[in-house]
């Protein structure tokens, strides 16, 4: 069985012994000289810009609340489900054949949820940020539970050559989406319509507890134009050009009512679940499917094996696991992966749907082959 | 901080900093010169540590923050290296051979995590703080990195280096 922490170290030591790096006698001699020399690299920094965009930024954030909008929320969260990031556009292009793209593998979804009411689940806004080559407006932001959705639109200048270039390009928007709390999160941006010069983006955020009553706090850095590395001495997934940068923040209180239905079902059903190897299999384990809790927009599911008290970091998988609706349609979720982080008997699972689903309208859900009608 | 303090912290942690660097850059000239942007801000830091570990953790949180500017940096991608232009013998990790290029083969976000988690002993929850992201993420990219690294090293094993076999 392979040990990750001596390949590891045998790497480090190749490192050390084929490198020149400095000594630790060199490398404090090199630090005490930087302390001296301190006041000379504030000089040569960047800083001095950022601080001059930041004070821009504070000048020119406009920010209403409750004013008539120009905009319609459903308008604007009816394109974002089924969109990838940046990043994740561009990894089937690096390596086609790489296991961790196996995600990517499009799945056939016969269901659709055209009429839903996204109102119902947030609110319109209306904060602008000029920059330098581009507006940025944040129009709408929009949850439930553990996620949120925050919708935004860039504006690039005119002049500003917005074109793909040679290969796969596409622009990506540096923005940190957290909560005042600093609850865990996770983020991405997904670029959902471009129109001329107007890029559209989601930034999404899953925090591990609930998000309401909150307040999210937007930092936004910058934009970049995202490309396939294109040499092994850059980076290996990939790298950017053109970036624009900012400093702007945006605090946004998530007080919208929590509106959303939620479903939970006890299933006490028998399901098989994949466990993941050190070696990268996956070994198939029996196990029960305690119960499921089905809200618009998330499923969490938790199961036991045989009274396993599971160790930190076990993953499992359960893919695919497909809904099917009352008028026969399926919408199936793929990349499914619990995990434990401490000693406990159940693991949980935690997915977002492709798109919003109404949770009384599913009649069965389908585990490895196995359907089970949820009453 | 005293003289003495950065001079014990740069004996115990040197080789932890340049080897989380060395998950994020791909030559070791850019390793060192993040270490000692890590131990500079170190030694200019005005706040206190509870204790050697929380030292730790602070200096690799620093060298996975000042990794990712690094490479977010619009000029890193267009400047060549001092040490490429003959002054210091340049050595560019990719372009090694045996289980220090395996290792930077593995994808940049799986490699961190794998790194942090068996070499460095965080658990995920700590990894996703350090790393800014979630606990699902880092136990993500752990499965998928180990994955990876499997695959990467069952194709070098063809090579039939001694270093690689031994991990069979």
């Amino acid at each position: 069985m392979m040990n990750y922490k001596d390949f590891f170290e045998n790497a480090l030591c190749e490192a050390f012994t084929k490198a020149p790096f400095s000594d630790d006698e060199q490398m404090f001699n090199i630090v005490k000289e930087r302390t001296s020399n301190m006041e000379k690299k504030k000089l040569r920094s960047k800083k001095p810009a950022v601080i001059a965009a930041s004070i821009a930024a504070a000048a020119a954030l406009t920010v209403s609340a409750g004013a008539a909008l120009n905009w319609d929320i459903n308008a604007l969260f009816g394109d974002m489900f089924g969109k990838k990031s940046a990043e994740q556009n561009i990894m089937p292009y690096i390596d086609t054949d790489s296991p961790q793209n196996a995600q990517f593998v499009a799945v056939e979804n016969t269901y659709q949820n055209i009429g839903f009411d996204y109102s119902r689940y947030g609110k319109e806004l209306d904060m602008s940020y000029d920059g330098e080559g581009y507006i940025l407006n944040l129009k709408g932001v929009m949850g439930e539970g553990r996620v949120i959705y925050l919708i935004y639109d860039i504006v690039f200048d005119d002049e500003n050559d917005t074109l793909p270039k040679e290969g796969f390009t596409e622009w990506e928007p540096t923005c940190i989406l957290d909560t005042t709390d600093n609850l865990g999160r996770s983020l991405e941006d997904s670029l959902i319509r471009k129109v001329g010069n107007t890029y559209t983006y989601c930034s999404h955020m899953t925090a591990s507890d609930d998000l309401y009553g909150k307040t999210l706090t937007v930092d936004f850095k910058g934009i970049r134009r995202i490309v396939p590395a294109t040499s092994v001495k850059l980076d290996y997934d990939y790298t950017d050009i053109d970036r624009y940068e900012a400093d702007f923040k945006a605090e946004i209180p998530i007080d919208f009512e929590s509106n959303a239905p939620s479903r939970n079902i006890v299933l006490n059903e028998p399901i098989t679940v994949y466990e993941q190897q050190v070696n990268g299999k996956l070994k198939p384990v029996d196990s029960v499917l305690y119960d499921m809790t089905i809200t618009p927009f998330t499923c969490t599911y938790s199961f036991c094996t045989n009274g396993k008290v599971f160790g930190k970091a076990e993953c499992y998988f359960t893919d695919p696991i497909t809904f099917t609706f009352g008028n026969g349609t399926e919408l199936i979720q793929m990349d499914n992966m619990t995990r434990t982080d401490a000693n406990t008997d159940t693991q949980t699972g935690f997915l977002e749907f492709d798109q919003p689903v109404e949770p009384d309208d599913i009649v069965s859900v389908t585990i490895d082959g196995k359907t089970i009608p949820l009453k | 901080m005293t003289d003495s303090e950065l001079e014990r912290y740069i004996k115990l942690y040197r080789a932890n900093v340049i080897g989380a660097a060395l998950c994020y850059v791909k030559n070791t000239s850019d390793a060192e010169d993040i270490a000692q942007d890590v131990f500079f801000r170190l030694y200019t830091y005005t706040g206190t540590f509870e204790s050697d570990e929380h030292t730790k953790a602070w200096l690799l949180r620093c060298t996975i923050n000042l990794s990712k500017s690094l490479l977010r940096s619009h000029w890193y991608k267009f400047s060549l290296p001092l040490e490429a232009a003959g002054e210091k013998a340049h050595f560019d990790i990719a372009e090694s051979d045996g289980l220090l290029q395996v290792m930077s083969r593995i994808t940049k976000r799986n490699r961190i995590a794998l790194y942090m988690y068996y070499y460095e002993g965080y658990s995920t929850s700590e990894i996703a703080e350090m790393t800014g992201t979630n606990v699902d993420t880092v136990s993500a990219r752990l499965s998928r990195g180990r994955k990876q690294l499997k695959s990467l090293l069952i194709k070098e094993r063809r090579r039939s280096d001694d270093e690689l076999q031994r991990f069979f």
